[in-house]
């Protein structure tokens, strides 16, 4: 027995409450309750911080879509059902090490999102609404300079989270990532909840589908109030409306239309500039710190999302000396590409490991 | 980045119910076993209305709600470290409290020969504050040490030193600490 488990073991222990007393704390709690939502910043590595930021710039240009969406998917046959909706991605990313030299780390992802999707009420429920299987695929030095940089610093084993501890992700292993409820990521704004947003309902048509996202948006002349932030971390409407977008169209199941509609939106907002290339249209965008730019990258011959990424713009001072620190590389660098090869719905099941149920809601493996 | 993180905390104000069901015995309970009662009952709902107040400022990146909620839990006991400091001593004197049934059979059952409260409290008395915090929080909470150093907000090297100190002190104690 070690000194933590004999602790827990011998020293005296506190009786259970009483429920009495414990429904009169949580009334108390409950009081301060206001009635709207919160939702957590990104998370998971330092471009998480990176969108956190206020200061607000625009990137001219003027959107010129014009041939570059597919058609209409009216007489397009697409499965509307299934168990799950399945997101098939690659991500490429970039870190800087504390060494000074940088690493691009590729992960797959496999995500199975049950339905009842964003009914936030149902959040917290019993069993994980949604599970990741992601797969460390490598990590290795970006370039000859850094690989030089790495072996002079012992060519350290690297993990998920760049420093290997117990129970980290290292390369060739696989962990389940069980997430409750109706888990949403939110591009890095708290914000309105979208409670009991359908998005296989949304509209196939850009103004209607404005609409029926800026009606999460809280009326009033302040709304950093009614969603209970710092005035500083209040995003823009055109900002959250980028963000939110890119969040249903990288995570949620929406139709086709209404995924064309979300291109020509987006191309709609102000700071949004159109990219052809071939192949692939690209809509850019800065994200409100102004540090990084957003892709959204989309196949126009079948309207299907190509890739999701983060471009490195200028210099942000302030993040010197961080995993988030890119001052040293040039404009235009791609600091993390997620790539889709597959969305769609599937009755397939997630291949869980033995002993590691949707019940569970935590990591399971390696 | 975009992936989906360990682990979902997103806190809003009508799925604080939850929060408090999910985590509000524990909470207390851990409380409980370094403050009196009566103090803990208190810090435990403060704990909760603090998290409350400053859900905004919970970050995933740096850890889950437990975590999260055991740091502000642990920087509440800190305001009465005298208190937790006269309870061990009470404790060293006197032994655990004798209606505790539940207590006294583990003890029975799981202890191993030589050891009591007696001398675990003056062991425990004897820790700095940082090393008990890091202790008692892996010993009643079970949080990983990526965890109590989320919790604490401290660096993890932090935690592994604060531990090795605190084992040697603990062990010498248990060893050659008077009965």
């Amino acid at each position: 027995m070690n000194e933590f488990k004999l602790i827990d073991t011998a020293m005296p222990d506190a009786p259970p409450s009483d429920p009495e007393q414990m429904a009169a704390v949580r009334a108390r709690v409950l009081r301060g309750s206001r009635t709207r939502r919160w939702s957590g910043k990104p998370v998971a590595a330092a471009l998480a911080a990176l969108a956190t930021v206020t200061m607000i710039v625009a990137i001219v240009g003027i959107p010129r879509l014009t041939g570059s969406f597919p058609a209409s998917p009216a007489d397009r046959r697409e499965s509307s059902s299934g168990r799950y909706w399945r997101v098939i991605m690659e991500e490429n990313r970039l870190w800087r090490t504390s060494g000074n030299y940088f690493l691009r780390q590729r992960l797959s992802h496999v995500q199975w999102r049950r339905t009842g999707l964003v009914d936030e009420t149902a959040a917290w429920g019993p069993e994980a609404n949604l599970v990741d299987e992601k797969r460390f695929l490598s990590s290795e030095p970006a370039t000859t300079a850094d690989r030089r940089a790495w072996k002079r610093a012992g060519s350290p084993e690297s993990c998920e989270y760049l420093k290997c501890r117990a129970a980290d992700l290292r390369v060739g292993q696989t962990k389940f990532d069980l997430l409750p409820g109706s888990w949403f990521w939110q591009n890095g704004f708290s914000g309105p909840p979208l409670t009991n947003l359908d998005p296989m309902k949304l509209p196939g048509d850009p103004s209607t589908l404005r609409s029926a996202l800026l009606r999460f948006w809280p009326e009033g002349d302040h709304p950093e109030k009614a969603w209970d932030v710092p005035a500083k971390d209040m995003p823009t409407k055109d900002d959250w409306l980028w963000g939110t977008s890119t969040d249903i169209l990288t995570q949620l199941p929406i139709s086709s239309a209404t995924r064309t509609a979300f291109y020509r939106m987006l191309t709609e907002l102000p700071g949004a500039r159109v990219i052809r290339r071939s192949g692939t249209v690209t809509i850019a965008r800065a994200l409100q710190d102004g540090y990084l730019e957003q892709h959204v990258v989309f196949d126009p011959a079948t309207g299907k999302l190509s890739a999701l990424e983060y471009v490195l713009l200028k210099r942000d001072p302030a993040r010197r000396g961080g995993a988030g620190d890119f001052s040293s590389l040039p404009k235009g660098t791609v600091i993390d590409q997620l790539t889709f090869t597959q969305m769609g719905w599937t009755d397939e099941d997630p291949g869980l490991p033995q002993g590691c149920t949707l019940r569970e809601q935590q990591t399971c493996g390696p | 980045m975009i992936a989906v993180p360990d682990a979902a905390s997103v806190v809003d104000p009508e799925r604080f119910g939850t929060v408090f069901d999910a985590h509000y015995e524990e909470i207390r309970r851990y409380i409980g076993r370094r403050l009196d009662l009566d103090i803990a009952e208190d810090l435990a709902a403060e704990t909760f209305l603090i998290a409350f107040r400053r859900r905004h400022r919970f970050d995933p990146q740096k850890g889950m709600i437990r975590p999260w909620l055991y740091g502000i839990a642990t920087n509440l006991i800190g305001r009465h470290r005298r208190s937790e400091l006269r309870r061990y001593r009470a404790l060293a004197r006197t032994g655990p409290p004798t209606d505790d049934d539940r207590h006294d059979q583990r003890i029975v059952d799981q202890v191993s020969a030589g050891t009591t409260v007696g001398r675990l409290s003056r062991a425990l008395a004897r820790l700095s504050p940082g090393e008990r915090d890091v202790v008692l929080l892996i010993a009643y909470s079970g949080l990983t040490y990526d965890e109590v150093a989320a919790a604490l907000g401290i660096a993890y090297g932090t935690v592994a030193s604060r531990l090795n100190r605190a084992r040697t002190k603990l062990n010498e104690s248990l060893r050659w600490g008077p009965e």
